[in-house]
């Protein structure tokens, strides 16, 4: 592993002017579990390391304002046990049990893994289906935008955070009793495993158990996650019964097939793809009560 | 490059030295403090040979800068046994014949006893998804298994 300078400060405050200060070659640090490994196989040689794992102001999980607010330092083991989450956000809480590791999950941040922006990374695709927002601070001040927006390759970041900033929070529309989330993955295996193949759905009911809205996102098929306009139009009006949505897993296919055509696996994704988005109807179908 | 002041707690000691901050505790706790029952496997956090428990959390110490260990408290494999006795989750591993190269086995120990100081009677899944990020290349998975239900029923006296 390279020299380089370590900070550890105290307040939000005091990182964000030592990243302004630096912000040439430094790397900030959360939960470590990508950019240690960068460190010590050489691939990230930065001058300086910013480490924000002891900013107790940034773990939080709360619903103000009609929104839910996790703050960027909550470790996905943090996630798991929330009460909030396993009641009123089963696709968070399907997320933060499929990553990873026990290990794993008591070191990984939110905020980490929406900035490194993987393309095998689970909380993009999520997010993205409960049109989140993330919220970005520098010296210079604070902006907002939508996880759609900040998923567009910028420089050196898969995303558009800028090198002085550091990403506070992700907030999302609080759940009430019309939306049901879901979201399923393939790994290679069931620890561990990044993702090969996603899909999350986020569902609004409106009185008579019709879909009144949809957002339907597709994972690892691309370089960030994707929304499908097709499928959520198509499943919007449709009633919550197993054998009116089963037909759209047809479009699952279609947009499988049109995104990565070239790919050998795409003969095994566009069947798997309808295994998963099923699962996915299924938690929703069960969320309401209808099944 | 500064060095910098480590403080922290290991197996019950407060522990104070200078280091270069450009190390993981992993090698911190193995090469200053030869602590070697910490195992560096994989290097990436996937065998979880390198396991130890952090403020009372099993983490991989590979993906941790010992910078980012100030202030915690340790604990190693070296840090569960008494004067004279061992750990129930070591005499339990050694009388379930869970231990086979033994490469995995602190690890596996150290994982398995952040479980059972949360869940003091965690259930079978429970045991599994609490080792599922460790790896036992000898794969004598039920053997470990077997132990920590052992384990478990010896520390409530079942």
């Amino acid at each position: 592993m390279r020299a380089f300078n370590f900070f550890s400060p105290e307040t939000v405050e005091e990182a964000l002017d030592l990243l302004s200060q630096h912000q040439d070659s430094i790397a900030v640090i959360a939960g470590g579990t990508d950019l240690i490994i960068d460190l010590n196989e050489g691939g990230k040689k930065p001058d300086y390391v910013l480490d924000i794992s002891q900013l107790k102001e940034l773990d939080y999980i709360s619903e103000s304002d009609g929104m839910l607010h996790i703050g960027a330092n909550t470790t996905f083991a943090t996630l798991e046990k929330n009460e909030l989450i396993s009641e009123y956000y089963p696709a968070i809480a399907k997320m933060a049990d499929y990553m990873g590791s026990p290990q794993i999950r008591e070191l990984g941040t939110v905020g980490g893994n929406v900035v490194s922006a993987s393309v095998a990374g689970d909380s993009p695709t999520v997010f993205l289906a409960y049109d989140a927002t993330v919220v970005l601070q520098s010296k210079r001040g604070t902006r907002e935008m939508s996880i759609e927006e900040f998923n567009v390759n910028r420089g050196k970041f898969r995303c558009q955070i800028e090198d002085d900033e550091l990403l506070i929070e992700v907030k999302i529309p609080q759940a009430n009793s019309n939306f049901a989330t879901a979201y399923r993955k393939f790994g290679k295996r069931k620890s561990l495993a990044i993702v090969v193949l996603a899909t999350a759905m986020r569902i609004e009911r409106d009185r008579d158990n019709r879909i009144k809205d949809a957002r339907v996102t597709l994972g690892a098929v691309s370089l960030h996650p994707m929304r499908s306009p097709k499928i959520e139009k198509a499943l919007i009006g449709k009633k919550l019964d197993m054998e009116e949505l089963e037909p759209v897993l047809q479009l699952y296919t279609e947009e499988i097939d049109a995104a990565i055509a070239s790919r050998p696996s795409v003969v095994y994704k566009r069947e798997g793809i309808r295994g998963l988005a099923k699962g996915c109807m299924m938690d929703v179908l069960e969320q309401y009560g209808l099944v | 490059m500064q060095n910098i002041l480590v403080n922290m707690t290991v197996n019950g000691e407060p522990i104070s030295r200078e280091t270069a901050p450009n190390r993981r505790l992993l090698d911190f706790l193995r090469e200053d403090l030869g602590l070697t029952s910490v195992k560096e496997g994989c290097s990436v956090g996937e065998c979880g040979a390198c396991t130890v428990i952090l403020n009372g959390k099993a983490v991989t110490s590979c993906l941790i800068l010992v910078g980012q260990a100030i202030g915690t408290e340790v604990v190693t494999l070296e840090g569960l046994h008494g004067e004279d006795e061992l750990d129930p989750l070591q005499q339990a591993f050694i009388d379930a014949g869970a231990v086979q190269c033994g490469f995995c086995t602190p690890g596996m120990i150290l994982a398995a006893k952040a479980l059972l100081d949360e869940n003091e009677e965690p259930d079978r899944e429970q045991i599994k998804r609490s080792i599922s990020g460790n790896l036992c290349r000898c794969t004598g998975y039920e053997k470990i298994i077997e132990a920590i239900e052992l384990a478990r029923d010896r520390r409530l006296n079942k």
